[in-house]
This record gives C-alpha cells, sequence and structure tokens, in this order.
C-alpha cells in the first residue's frame, strides 16, 4: 500500500542547495571547466559515454561535474537526457575495416601484417605514482615516426579466416532488433544481446569475464586483435536517399579467439566473441568480448552451467542505471510496508506466548 | 559535406566567415536529435544497435531557390546551418567555386594534417621486433 | 521547392499535437487545428500538421491517388523524415480525401491483442462536418454526440461500425478539414442515422 506524506519540501531544498555547495568545494580554486572534463578526464567521458549510451563528449562532462565525478549518477543523467531528444534514424554500420588506428594490438600474433601499434597505453608503465603530475609538468610532445601507418590495416581474425580455422559471422541482412524500442524478451538474439553488453557496466561485465578465466564457463580466449581509433559515422536522412558523413568518432574493438567447434558437417574451427564501444574503453570491450562468447553456450551447443552463460542472468543485471534504480530506492520511504511487518511479528510473537500459556495451564 | 561536417567548428567559422552574410532563408532551423549508431557483430557480421549519438541537422533557401542540408554531429546549430548554407553555395556554378577554394579546400587540408600527424605519432609506438642470437657458437 | 514546415516547431507541434489529442478524447467533436506551416498541394494544412506532429522516421505513410505527388513525397520525407510506402497495410499512417478511393479498413494493420497500438491511423481530408450522418457514444463521451462529415457515404460508416466491432485492435481515423480537425477512435460506437 503507499500512502502519500508531505511535509519534506523545504528540506528538500535546502538539502539540494547543500549538494551544491558541496559540489563547489573550496570557493577559492578555481572550477573544474568542461573542456577540462573531456580533454584531462578522458577515459572517465568514455564511460560515461558508453554506459549513458550517448556519444558526446561535452554532454558527458557535464554530467561528470554536475554528478561530482560519481560515474552512475552522470551516466544515469545522460540517459534522462536522451529521453528528451527525437531519434533522427539509424546510421550506416561502422566499417571498423577503415578505422584511422591509434593502437592496434595482437595478442595471437607477433607479426601481424601492420605491425604492432602501441598507442596511449598503460601497459608496460610500472604503475608507480607520477609525481611530477601533482607538480603540473608539462608532458614532452609525442614521438613522431617519419611515415604514417597504413591505412588498410587487415584484420587478424581475416588471416585466419582465409584458412578456414575461423567461424564466419553471419551477415544476415535484416533490420537487428533495439532495447530503446522494444523490451527485452527471452530468449535474446546476439544482436539485442551486443547492444545491451556495450552499454553493460563496465564492472559487472569485468567480473563476468573474470569468471569465465577462473573456470565458470571457461572458453579459452586470445585476444585476437584489439583496435582503437577514429571512424567517420555515415547516416542516411529519408529526404536525401543517399548516405553523408555527418561526423567522426573515437571507437575500440576487441576480437577474441576462442576454443574449437566443430560438427560432423565443419571440421573444427575457432569461435570468436567481439566487443565495441564507444572512446577508448580497452577493459570495457575485452569484457564484453569475453562475455559475448560466453552468451553464445546455446548456439555452440554447449552445456550452460555458468552465470556468464545465462543470458536472463547477465542481461537483467547489466544496466547499471536500472540496477541503482532498484537497490537505492530502498532508501525512499517505505514506512507503511515497514508497520504492516512490524504488526505481523508483533502477532506471531504474542501467539506464541499465548500458546505457551495455554500449554502452562494446562499442565 | 563530408568536410563541412568533419571539421571542427572553429576552422568552418573562419575559413567561412566571407560567405556567411549570404541572404537565406531557414527551411527547417537548427534542431538537435539522436542518430542511432550500428557496429557489426565480428566486425563484418550482421548489424546491431551500439548506442546513440547527438546529431544538429539544418536546411536552408536560397534567394535563388537553391537548398542546402547538413547533418552534423553535436549540439552545435551555428555548425549546423552554415554547413547548409555552404552545402547551398557548393550547388551554385560561381559560388560553388569560390566555396570550394575558400572553404571546403583549406579544411580539407588541416583534416589531412590533423590525420597525419595522428597516424605518424601512432606509428611511432610500432614494436620492431628483433630476435636475441643465442647459442654456444 | 520545398514548402517551409512549421515555423516555430516546438511550440508548434505542441499546440498541434494537443489539438489532435484532444479531437481523439473527444471523439466527434471539432477542434480548430491552425499552424503557421506551408503545406503543398493538395494537401490541407491541417493534415499536414497531423503528419508532421505524429509521423518520424518509424511510420510509413501511405497516400491516396489523388494526394500522392512528387511535392507531397518530398515534403513528408524532408519534414517528418517518414517513408512514403506503397503498400497501405505497411503504413502506420494513410492520408485520402472523402469521397475517393481508399483500401478497405480491414485491409490495414489493425494491430494485436498484446500491442493493439501497432495499428494504422487513417487521415482523412474533408471539406467540412456537419451532424447528421450518426450519433457517436463511448469512451469521452457524456452520452452522446451527433456527428457528420461531408462527402462521407454509408458504406464508409459501415465499415467503421466494422470495425469497432474488432476492438481492441482495429484502424483510427482522423478528419481533418480546412483549419479543423476531428477523431473516430475505434473505441467509439457508432449508430447510424435513417437519413444517411
Amino acid at each position: 500500500m503507499y500512502v502519500a506524506v508531505k511535509g519534506g519540501e523545504q528540506a528538500i531544498d535546502a538539502a539540494h542547495r547543500l549538494l551544491d555547495e558541496e559540489r563547489r568545494g573550496d570557493r577559492s580554486l578555481p572550477q573544474v571547466t568542461l573542456d577540462q572534463i573531456a580533454e584531462q578526464l578522458t577515459l572517465a567521458v568514455d564511460r560515461v559515454m558508453n554506459e549513458g549510451s550517448l556519444y558526446d563528449r561535452e554532454l558527458a562532462s557535464l554530467a561528470i561535474k554536475q554528478a561530482r565525478g560519481d560515474m552512475i549518477e552522470a551516466i544515469f543523467l545522460i540517459r534522462a537526457t536522451r529521453t528528451t531528444l527525437a531519434r533522427f534514424g539509424y546510421a550506416e554500420p561502422l566499417d571498423t575495416q577503415s578505422m584511422r588506428v591509434k593502437r592496434r594490438i595482437s595478442a595471437a600474433f607477433k607479426d601481424i601484417p601492420g605491425g604492432q601499434i602501441l598507442g596511449p597505453t598503460f601497459d608496460y608503465t610500472h604503475r608507480l605514482l607520477d609525481f611530477s603530475l601533482a607538480a603540473d609538468a608539462e608532458p614532452a610532445e609525442a614521438a613522431r615516426a617519419p611515415s604514417e601507418l597504413r591505412s588498410d590495416m587487415p584484420r587478424v581474425l581475416e588471416l585466419l579466416g582465409s584458412e578456414g580455422l575461423m567461424e564466419q559471422p553471419s551477415a544476415e541482412a535484416g533490420e537487428p532488433e533495439d532495447l530503446t524500442q522494444d523490451p527485452l524478451n527471452f530468449p535474446a538474439g546476439r544482436d539485442l544481446r551486443l547492444q545491451n553488453l556495450a552499454r553493460g557496466d563496465e564492472g559487472f561485465l569485468l567480473a563476468l569475464a573474470y569468471s569465465t578465466q577462473r573456470g565458470y564457463g571457461r572458453t579459452h580466449p586470445f585476444a585476437g586483435e584489439i583496435r582503437l581509433g577514429t571512424v567517420e559515422v555515415s547516416f542516411t536522412p529519408e529526404e536525401l536517399g543517399f548516405p553523408i558523413v555527418i561526423g567522426e568518432i573515437t571507437i575500440t574493438e576487441c576480437e577474441m579467439i576462442n576454443q574449437f567447434k566443430g560438427s560432423t558437417t565443419v571440421k573444427p574451427q575457432f569461435t570468436r566473441g567481439y566487443g565495441l564501444g564507444f572512446g577508448q574503453c580497452e577493459r570495457k570491450v575485452m569484457s564484453m568480448a569475453l562475455v559475448d562468447r560466453s552468451l553464445r553456450a546455446g548456439e555452440l551447443g554447449e552445456e550452460r552451467v555458468a552465470p556468464a552463460q545465462d543470458e536472463e542472468f547477465v542481461l537483467s543485471h547489466s544496466d547499471n542505471v536500472q540496477a541503482t534504480g532498484f537497490v537505492e530506492h530502498l532508501k525512499l520511504p517505505h514506512y507503511v510496508d515497514f508497520q504492516s511487518e512490524l504488526v505481523l511479528l508483533r502477532r506471531m510473537r504474542a501467539e506464541i506466548d499465548i500458546a505457551k500459556d495455554r500449554l502452562e495451564a494446562a499442565e | 559535406m563530408r568536410v563541412l561536417s568533419l571539421s571542427d567548428w572553429r576552422d568552418l567559422e573562419s575559413y567561412a566567415k566571407e560567405v556567411a552574410g549570404t541572404p537565406h532563408d531557414l527551411l527547417r532551423a537548427p534542431e538537435t536529435g539522436l542518430v542511432m549508431l550500428r557496429g557489426r557483430m565480428g566486425a563484418t557480421g550482421a548489424a546491431f544497435n551500439l548506442g546513440e549519438a547527438t546529431v544538429t541537422r539544418c536546411a536552408v533557401r536560397l534567394v535563388d531557390g537553391t537548398e542546402g542540408h547538413a547533418y552534423v554531429m553535436g549540439r552545435n546549430a551555428a555548425h549546423a546551418r552554415l554547413a547548409a548554407l555552404c552545402d547551398a553555395l557548393l550547388q551554385g556554378k560561381d559560388s560553388g567555386t569560390a566555396v570550394s577554394e575558400m572553404v571546403i579546400a583549406p579544411l580539407e587540408a588541416k583534416l589531412q594534417a590533423a590525420h597525419v600527424e595522428t597516424s605518424t605519432k601512432a606509428a611511432a609506438t610500432k614494436v620492431d621486433f628483433f630476435t636475441m642470437v643465442r647459442g654456444d657458437d | 521547392m520545398t514548402e517551409r514546415g512549421f515555423l516555430d516547431v516546438a511550440m508548434q507541434s505542441a499546440h498541434a499535437f494537443r489539438a489532435i489529442m484532444q479531437a481523439v478524447a473527444r471523439p466527434g467533436r471539432v477542434l480548430e487545428l491552425g499552424s503557421d506551416l506551408e503545406a503543398p498541394d493538395p494537401l490541407l494544412s491541417s493534415a499536414a500538421a497531423v503528419a508532421l506532429t505524429l509521423c518520424d522516421f518509424q511510420t510509413p505513410i501511405w497516400l491516396a491517388p489523388e494526394l500522392r505527388n512528387e511535392n507531397v513525397i518530398h515534403y513528408l520525407r524532408f519534414h517528418a523524415g517518414a517513408p512514403v510506402t506503397d503498400e497501405p497495410g505497411k503504413a502506420q499512417f494513410l492520408f485520402a480525401m472523402a469521397g475517393e478511393t481508399w483500401p478497405a479498413p480491414a485491409l490495414l494493420m489493425q494491430g494485436t491483442h498484446e500491442y493493439p497500438d501497432r495499428s494504422a491511423t487513417l487521415v482523412i481530408q474533408v471539406a467540412g462536418f456537419a451532424p447528421g450522418d450518426v450519433v457517436l457514444s463511448g469512451p469521452g463521451i457524456l452520452s452522446s454526440e451527433p456527428f457528420g462529415v461531408a462527402g462521407l457515404n454509408t458504406s464508409f460508416w459501415a465499415a467503421m461500425v466494422e470495425n469497432h466491432a474488432r476492438f481492441p485492435i482495429g484502424i483510427d481515423v482522423i478528419f481533418a478539414a480546412p483549419g479543423l480537425v476531428a477523431a473516430l477512435p475505434r473505441a467509439t460506437e457508432i449508430r447510424l442515422l435513417e437519413s444517411v
């Protein structure tokens, strides 16, 4: 039962003013600007864009500032904002083959056409705090090679595909389903699963991916190829009828190679998992690729035994805005619900006392 | 359209300064909305919906009736309007040549220079494997 | 050349939405629907306002032959972003003129019992309204509402009676006259008057 209670209005107003002041912090310091957040907390912005499911660096930066750096709150703000905007349509699928690569590595092959490009990575750093940053030291400019990278970087998994060692993704044409338009139903197709994982919580996917490596639904993965770079976005407006380039985005892509699958008609082949995300988000797309592969258990004839293979479990709990809504709603007033539990508990205890008294009287 | 959309707003504004004053009507005032971006499963397979992006569109009509369109990622109304105006002017014979030379060519050169910078910096991080010689002899 | 859509998109489409919503909520009541848009011939500006307010890239539009010309198609594509289809059975919105031909309501998208909203809306351009054809009753009508539309014959009303019989599935109808709008949702009961 819900009963309306009034009286919190002034307290709520004052709480919001206090929040504004706490957000501002020490007023003798300059405020952080959105440009500073967008340029210097880049990976935080990327995470908010991914899980907020909206590519807009400026809005994500504003959300981070408003949320005082609370990522899930910032993601919530972005999700709320996207509901206020009309949708013009669906873009053409991104062509990651034509990515302008900033980083591209393979853990499966040392010598790959185009080479191993490390790019701006935390890998191989010593994880020692750099106190020169505390002193605002300006870094040296990045080194430049005399020539550019080749523009048509071949795909590592296609090299295996040409030998027939790699399963080929099916390219059936139909319109993909869209979980922002229709409610999620099970069983979900791989298109819906990937959309769900792309906006899923990084921590949740990381933990699930880790669980598959520790034995809960093992898939024997190798990082076949990881790419970071920019791709152009094409969109076909109804009134023009032909695709036009409307901008460029940074994305990270991960293709995992997993252990074999064969049948009486097809010789054993490697299987694969796929991850794609906005900005630089390697941990996220690697986790996504591992979980994508685990969720293909049914399709590949594997027994579903682990949480990461259970699509209903994974897809229903991956969204941190839904999750935080349900967990955090517990702090809202439940006075009446709790009263009913209190009454019930008291009655149960009283009934035990009465029964005991009767028993004693009978003796 | 590609160059007009990809270019930085500040660059477009400075190169298109002279044409920005061309009289025109708004066929559709700048409007910000969303486009759903898509990826492909396993990079080359069937499409899936990845997430949305903000886009601003605008359409203009010149005095002679020529129409210009623009769709530009982000929420910059002025960028979409100026890009639509340039698109309309590009369709005219004389104005097309002028805008190509004054606006498109320098913007394209800037984009190209930025790509070279990114690519050569990335290329500097390419691993140059060598094998340590070992053995008894 | 493209006719201009709403000048002040946010305000004008909100006003139009309000008028259409009221019309559907009060079946048979004739409401004003004025707007500042230009509409290509022979599309009435009230019908154009319905299209630009309710249609988008996810709502395919079918146009009756009398309304179908390049200007109208281009106008709807440009302003609403809506695809124009040749197949009435695939359209979410259909635009037709009173007294001319259009596909039988039973052939249009009816929705399903799980999703009755996945159905078509038929927008009919009419010259005006004159009570006398039918008496309406049902949700949104206090007791009964006399209603009539210029240029519609008995067979139309008979089809609408059948349409109501299929409730909760079925189509909804919006009538657009110059500067005016009225609606006949599937939930409305229809009693034909003898004189028709």
